[in-house]
């Protein structure tokens, strides 16, 4: 490498001493060489001066424009920040919105579900079934909540609201006692109440039907409802301001064949009693007063006396007995009447034992369901009254059927004895007059 | 009008048992009224008839006229007693049905018991007034008629005693 180098060299330079004749040649050559090149130093240098100035003020021009430009940007600068500040603000007030529409949205679709089962328990489904199907969709939507969802629903409230406070007639469906579906004419009370022909129906929410009840109120409700309408005047309106709860309840409460039941077989004991004691108290009845006409008979013709009835019987015992023979028709007359006795008075006994013992009987079943009820309470505790109540209807019942049996049997007791009582008391004091009086008529 | 409806609200809430009492105090009255009608102003009449009767008759003394005394006093004194036991049974039977009536309110008492537990005060309510406005009405149905029984049964033994007095049993002239 170093030997290609040294011989380019040579090359380069053998021309140059083959040129050069002396050195004086050389020097001058080389001074003139050195001038020239001086020359153009100098020349290049004074170019180079020049082009420094220029440079100079170029970046002067620069840094002069460089700075008016800077203070042209100043105020771009503040809009761009302002800019900034505005979008930062209006990017939050966009959350914020956001946000409230997100409360909003969720507010409705609970109020929505909230009212979906309002509306379930409402009357007025019955009337206009479609609406829960409407409003569950409503309830149930998870986009965002429009305008339109929430005029559908304001207006679906403000339905339920005005209707409610309505008396209507409608047509619908309702389910019979029987379980068979008929169409009626429906009359509703506001959400309270609904008839149909004067039956009391009950609005059941699961299934949405019209239930006629199986146990209606009083006979006078009934009435009232199927008159409702008809008349001009003030009339009397019985609605279920629990919405069908206490009719629902009412369905629960116990018919005579339950009632009977929860007397037990002391209630049984008392019915029979009771059934027993009014029977003989009809026939006693009975019998008594067909003994007055029949002796109401004889009176009318003493001369024959007839041997069906006490009076007759009396007068046959003293018929061959003179007149005259005071003491002797006196005895006569007291025998015979006091052999009618037992007759006139059967049963009494009997009746008024019967309404003695009906309360007492109560009584005793009274303290037998008592025994039950302590009997649930130490095993269950007196923490579930129902599982108590079975021996307390027991002990009410009872007291009621003892009641009810002997109020009646006492009255009749009384009557029958009234009756035998006055009977006696004719045949006894009576009966020697009305011979007296005969005698007399027909000594004349 | 409004008074119906208190009548009805009345009886409604004392259920089934205070009509029955309502009967009863009707009854009741009807039968104290008549007695007493009957004693204040067909009874002196009667007895006018019975003693001009009595007297018009010429035999007063015999055994034949005692008997015949003795009819007739008994025939009017059971015309002045005529009802009376059965006002008297009445009056017993009030407090009974009043007593009947408490205890079928207390059946609906218990019956709501065992419905709906006992913390519901106000639907105990109507076996409430059930029990207790019957028991009232009773005791107010029978002490009103407890004075008629015993007013009128004095009156009816005082007038029959005094009209014994007036059959006069004598020796005819």
């Amino acid at each position: 490498m170093r030997i290609t180098l040294l011989i380019a060299l040579l090359i380069l330079v053998a021309p140059a001493y083959a040129q050069i004749d002396n050195l004086d040649a050389l020097l001058r050559s080389v001074e003139e060489q050195q001038q020239e090149q001086r020359q153009l130093n100098q020349q290049r240098e004074r170019e180079f001066l020049a082009d420094k100035q220029r440079q100079q003020q170029l970046l002067i021009e620069a840094r002069r424009d460089f700075e008016r430009q800077q203070q042209e940007n100043q105020p771009l600068l503040q809009v761009t920040e302002a800019n900034a500040r505005e979008i930062e603000r209006l990017e939050q007030e966009l959350a914020s919105v956001v946000e409230d529409m997100g409360d909003i949205s969720s507010g409705f679709r609970e109020f929505a579900g909230d009212f979906s089962a309002v509306l379930q328990e409402s009357m007025l489904t019955a009337q206009l079934p479609a609406r829960s199907a409407q409003l569950r969709e409503l309830a149930d939507a998870t986009t965002q909540v429009t305008i339109e969802e929430i005029q559908s629903l304001w207006l679906l409230v403000q339905e339920e609201m005005t209707k409610a406070g309505k008396v209507t007639r409608f047509p619908a469906e309702i389910v019979e006692t029987s379980g068979a579906t008929v169409p009626a004419e429906v009359l509703r009370v506001g959400v309270f109440t609904a008839w149909a022909g004067g039956l009391f129906l009950r609005y059941v929410p699961e299934t949405g039907e019209l239930l006629a009840l199986s146990q209606q109120p009083p006979a006078r409700y009934r009435t009232a409802a199927a008159d409702f309408g008809k008349q001009t005047t003030p009339q009397m309106m019985a609605i279920d301001p629990t919405r069908g709860s206490l009719l629902g309840v009412m369905t629960y409460t116990p018919d005579l064949r339950d009632r009977i039941e929860q007397g037990g077989t002391i209630g049984l004991i008392i019915i029979g009693l009771g059934v027993f004691g009014a029977l003989l108290t009809l026939w006693r009845l009975a019998a008594l007063t067909l003994l007055t006409r029949k002796i109401r008979k004889q009176l009318d013709n003493i001369d024959t006396p007839v041997a069906d009835n006490p009076l007759g019987r009396v007068l046959m015992s003293v018929s061959e007995v003179a007149d005259q023979e005071e003491e002797l028709l006196q005895l006569k007359l007291d025998e015979a009447v006091l052999a009618e006795m037992p007759a006139i008075e059967r049963g009494n006994g009997l009746i008024k034992l019967f309404a003695a013992i009906s309360p007492l009987l109560g009584l005793l079943g009274t303290v037998t369901g008592m025994i039950l009820t302590f009997q649930a309470i130490s095993l269950f505790g007196t923490g579930d009254p129902k599982l108590m109540a079975g021996g307390i209807s027991q002990a009410l019942m009872t007291t009621v059927f003892g009641l009810v049996v002997a109020i009646p049997l006492l009255f009749g007791h009384s009557v029958v004895a009234y009756l035998s009582r006055g009977m006696i008391q004719r045949l006894d004091e009576q009966c020697a007059g009305v011979l007296a009086r005969h005698a007399e008529q027909q000594d004349g | 009008m409004n008074q119906v409806y208190q009548i009805t609200d009345f009886m409604a809430q004392g259920g089934e048992v205070l009509w029955l009492l309502f009967a009863t105090c009707l009854l009741l009255w009807f039968l104290i009224l008549e007695r007493a009608i009957f004693l204040r102003f067909v009874w002196p009449r009667r007895a006018e008839k019975v003693v001009s009767a009595w007297q018009a008759r010429i035999d007063r003394d015999s055994w034949r006229a005692r008997r015949i005394r003795e009819a007739l006093v008994s025939e009017n004194s059971m015309a002045l007693h005529a009802g009376i036991p059965l006002i008297k049974v009445l009056v017993v039977l009030c407090p009974l049905l009043g007593l009947l009536g408490t205890v079928v309110g207390m059946v609906g008492v218990f019956e709501v018991i065992a419905v709906s537990g006992n913390d519901d005060a106000q639907a105990m309510a109507s076996g409430i007034y059930r029990a207790t406005i019957p028991t009232m009405a009773g005791l107010v149905v029978a002490l009103t008629g407890i004075y008629f029984t015993v007013r009128l049964r004095q009156l009816a033994d005082r007038a029959a005693s005094k009209l014994q007095g007036r059959l006069v049993l004598e020796v005819a002239a």
